[in-house]
This record gives C-alpha cells, sequence and structure tokens, in this order.
C-alpha cells in the first residue's frame, strides 16, 4: 500500500517529496514546521495537514496570504489524489493512490473568516480562477475628453484656457487657473470639474455670482459647448474638442 | 481618515497607527519636498496628499521588513481633505467614501479588492460577487509593497453634502440603501447615524470591526466677502472588538480647512 505523499513545488520544479508519515504535518515558514517553505508570502504557521481515518484534511492557520486547493481559498477541506495546495509561491501536490469511496469534497468550514487578507501580489490572478469562463470583457478606456475656455472679453492676458486638470479654479487669487478681475470677484469665483462624462461648473465664492447663458450657476450645472459663462466683467465661453 | 490594518498580532493595529501619524505630520509640515510622481491634473493639495501616502507606505513597509513581528503588516487608507470648496479623496484598499448629496449617495472609493476587480473587468455577475468567497481579499495596501499606486480625486463640495468614510466592517453588512436611509433619517444628527449603522451591521452578525466617520458640510453665510465653509465634522467609532483583535482600525477626525 502506497503511503499518502506531498510533492512540494516552485513553478515547474519539484523540490522535495514530503511522505505523509505523521498524523498532524505543519506546513509554515519557520524551522519548527514538518514541510518549511522559505518565502514572506508564507506565515509562520501557515497550514496542517490532519490524518483522520484514511482522510487527510488541509487546515489553513488563519494564514495571512491564505490557502488555496485548486484555486480555491479554503479554510478546511478534505484532501483528495491530485489536489493542488497553494501556499504563497509554492504547490504542494497530494498523491494518495490508495482506493478509497467517492467522496464528495465538502468545506468543513465554509465560514470564511472575515479577516481581510492582501492578495499576494506576485502571484495576484493566478491562484482564483474566476467562476464561469473567464472571457475577460477588458474594459476600453473611453477617449478622454478635452475641453477650454475662451476668453471673449475682460480678461487679464490670458485668451484661451485649456481644461486639462480635475477641477480648474477661476477667480482673482493666486491660485487661480483663469485669471479675473472685478470688485466682487472671489479668490475662487467658480470651479470647473471635469468628469469622465462631462464638464460641470459650480459657484464658489464673492458677491459677484458666475451666470452661464445669463442664468446664474445654482449648486452644479453642466457645460455645453458654446456656453457663455460671465462673472465680474470677464466673459467667456466654453467650448469641447474632438 | 480611515485605516483599517490587518496582519498578525497587533501588527495591522501598528500599521494602521503608522498609516495616520505618517500622513498627518507629512501633510502639516509643508516645507518636506513631495515623493513620487508630481500628477499635473490635480492640485497642490491633492499632490501632498499623495506623497503622504506614499510615505507611509515606505514606513510601514520598511518596518515590516526590519521587524519579523511586524511582517506581512499592512494597512487600508481613506482620507479627504477639504479646503474651501475642494475636497480632495484618495485611497488605498477597501475602505470606502461615499458623498451623499440631494439624497442621493454615490461612492466615491473604488475598492481595491479581488472581487471588485473582477466585477469592474465583467468576471463575475454583481450576485456572484455578494456571494463570492474572496470578498476579503485587498489586492493593494500600504506597506505590502515597496511602492504604492493611489488613487485620487477632487470633488468640488456643495452646501449641505455629507461625506461618509466607513471601513468594510460597516460596507460588507449594510447595504448602500441602509446606509443612504441611515444617513438620512438622521439628517441633523451625525453622531447618531454613525451609531445606529454601526448597530445595524452588528446586528446582523458583523464580526469585523467597524468605523464610521461622517462629516455634514455647510456653506456659511457671507461675512467679508468671501465664502467660508464651515464644516462640522462628527466622528464615530464604534469598534466592536474582534475576539482575537486581529485588526484593529485606527481613526482620526476628517480635516477641515478654510
Amino acid at each position: 500500500m502506497d503511503m499518502a505523499k506531498l510533492v512540494l513545488k516552485f513553478r515547474d520544479a519539484t523540490l522535495q517529496e514530503i511522505p505523509v508519515t505523521k498524523p498532524t504535518l505543519t506546513i509554515g515558514r519557520v524551522d519548527k514546521n514538518d514541510i518549511k517553505i522559505e518565502n514572506l508570502a508564507v506565515s509562520r504557521q501557515h497550514a496542517r495537514i490532519v490524518k483522520d481515518g484514511d482522510r487527510y484534511i488541509m487546515e489553513d492557520l488563519n494564514s495571512l496570504n491564505g490557502t488555496f486547493v485548486n484555486g480555491k481559498k479554503v479554510m478546511k477541506c478534505i484532501l483528495r489524489n491530485g489536489d493542488e495546495i497553494f501556499v504563497g509561491k509554492h504547490t504542494l501536490l497530494f498523491i494518495d493512490e490508495e482506493e478509497k469511496p467517492i467522496e464528495m469534497r465538502k468545506d468543513i468550514d465554509i465560514s470564511l473568516a472575515e479577516k481581510t487578507v492582501i492578495l499576494d501580489t506576485k502571484k495576484k490572478r493566478e491562484p482564483i480562477p474566476p467562476p464561469g469562463d473567464s472571457q475577460a470583457t477588458i474594459q476600453e478606456k473611453p477617449s478622454e475628453l478635452k475641453g477650454g475656455i475662451s476668453i471673449i472679453s475682460g480678461g487679464i492676458g490670458q485668451e484661451d484656457i485649456e481644461l486639462t486638470k480635475r477641477l480648474t479654479i477661476g477667480g482673482k487669487g493666486d491660485g487661480a487657473d483663469i485669471k479675473l478681475k472685478g470688485l466682487f470677484v472671489g479668490k475662487i469665483g467658480f470651479i470647473i470639474s471635469k468628469r469622465p462624462n462631462g464638464f460641470f461648473i459650480t459657484h464658489s465664492g464673492g458677491r459677484s455670482m458666475t451666470k452661464v447663458n445669463g442664468v446664474s450657476v445654482e449648486g452644479q450645472r453642466e457645460l455645453r459647448d458654446g456656453d457663455i459663462i460671465d462673472i465680474g466683467s470677464t466673459r467667456m465661453q466654453f467650448y469641447t474638442k474632438k | 481618515m480611515v485605516a483599517d490594518g490587518l496582519g498578525g498580532q497587533n501588527a495591522g493595529e501598528i500599521a494602521s497607527k503608522m498609516a495616520i501619524e505618517t500622513i498627518e505630520k507629512h501633510l502639516l509640515d509643508r516645507g518636506n519636498p513631495l515623493i513620487g510622481k508630481y500628477r499635473e491634473e490635480l492640485s497642490p493639495d491633492t499632490n501632498r496628499i499623495l506623497s503622504s501616502i506614499r510615505l507611509a507606505n515606505s514606513a510601514i513597509y520598511e518596518a515590516g521588513q526590519r521587524n519579523p513581528e511586524q511582517q506581512g503588516m499592512g494597512t487600508t487608507i481613506s482620507s479627504v481633505f477639504i479646503n474651501g470648496d475642494v475636497m480632495t479623496v484618495a485611497h488605498v484598499g477597501d475602505s470606502r467614501i461615499y458623498l451623499i448629496r440631494e439624497g442621493r449617495l454615490v461612492r466615491l472609493t473604488a475598492d481595491h479588492s479581488l472581487v471588485e476587480e473582477q466585477l469592474r473587468r465583467g468576471l463575475i455577475t454583481e450576485l456572484e460577487a455578494e456571494k463570492s468567497k474572496h470578498r476579503n481579499i485587498i489586492t493593494r495596501a500600504l506597506g505590502a509593497e515597496e511602492t504604492i499606486q493611489v488613487d485620487a480625486d477632487e470633488e468640488i463640495l456643495l452646501d449641505h453634502d455629507k461625506i461618509l468614510l466607513c471601513t468594510d466592517g460597516l460596507t460588507d453588512m449594510v447595504r448602500d440603501e441602509d446606509i443612504s436611509r441611515m444617513v438620512l433619517q438622521n439628517g441633523n444628527d451625525p453622531q447618531k447615524a454613525c451609531a445606529e449603522l454601526a448597530d445595524m451591521a452588528n446586528a446582523k452578525g458583523g464580526v469585523d470591526n467597524i468605523t464610521v466617520i461622517l462629516v455634514d458640510c455647510e456653506k456659511d453665510v457671507p461675512i467679508t466677502g468671501g465664502l467660508r465653509r464651515v464644516i462640522r465634522s462628527v466622528r464615530g467609532l464604534f469598534a466592536r472588538a474582534k475576539e482575537e483583535g486581529l485588526t484593529g482600525p485606527e481613526e482620526e477626525k476628517g480635516e477641515g480647512a478654510t
């Protein structure tokens, strides 16, 4: 009768064969483990394999990066011949060729630890295949919107300001992207916000109101190609580019 | 800021505490040079916040490398910084930031979690995501690697906006609709809203720590020609200790500046 064994592999290389001779076999990064894997992705005490009658049970010992059996994160499960156990970046192949009554795999403890874990970054997308087929429909990045403001009258030296920033500020202050003048114009008069779905203007401060097509801006207002913006003595026009 | 630490023993607590302290210090000390690439499309304030989060990442990563007890520790970070009408939102991990405006709840952050990435790529459906066993796996954390990619955005605040920051202890248990309802029901009492949200998560069997911060924004009456924003920032911390206290979220109140 062949004894069950574990084959420790790293990528395609077989590193070690370990016969399962003890009732409990521990896996971890430090010396006291039966199977020592020196890798930072492996917890000091990562997992163990316990013999229970003629079955072998794999238990994760609350490891940081988790233990995966055949690509599935498990806390505890019965091992079957040919199962691949992923620990950090290493694989342990479980071999138990003795005939056994077929037992459906059950995760003994399905209540996964609620503890948040960091996915081991190097292995990021490998050990956990998504359910169903993996026909990834990677989203295409939508082409970026382009817009700008051209000063029609009352500007201070500026003619055309491209709206490349997430927020573009119009006002009297030093930090303003669109320089404005006027006694009642605020340091920050208005702010134009660039979103994936368009440009939006908000009046911010100063007693001089921001108007779009002659209407005072309340809250946030979406800008349309050709809109006329007035504040203080400055008139400007918003445009979009293809 | 909300930071939800992860890592064995009390390493998670150490990581989240380091994050909050490092970020705060670097933000306030404006003489320090910025770390990492300057992002032209974002304001100088936002670039400083990005820089401070990158610094925190290095500090936690290095501490983890030096100290075997702290190896592999990490933390999420979700932060808002308000300067007048402009709010910077920056985050890493799965602690979320919501904006509640005119009765509508909008999530401002995309979780850096395996499930949400799978969802974004169209690999799984929303239902599968909700039932997924991988919900607790995050793909980015401060301290996990030498460098970090931080998500940042800028928003314009309007009068009566509310900002909610929270750890996954809340959002794993309480649905967005319920968060929205609780916040709106307790419109004038952010502290009570936070308490009720935490209670709700616990009632649904929440086992993880919960941190909730609700910021209520009001536009002040113009006094000196300019408008100033007054932030009533209320902090709610309701952490129900986990059996072993494996993770410990750290909290700080939202930063308000004019």
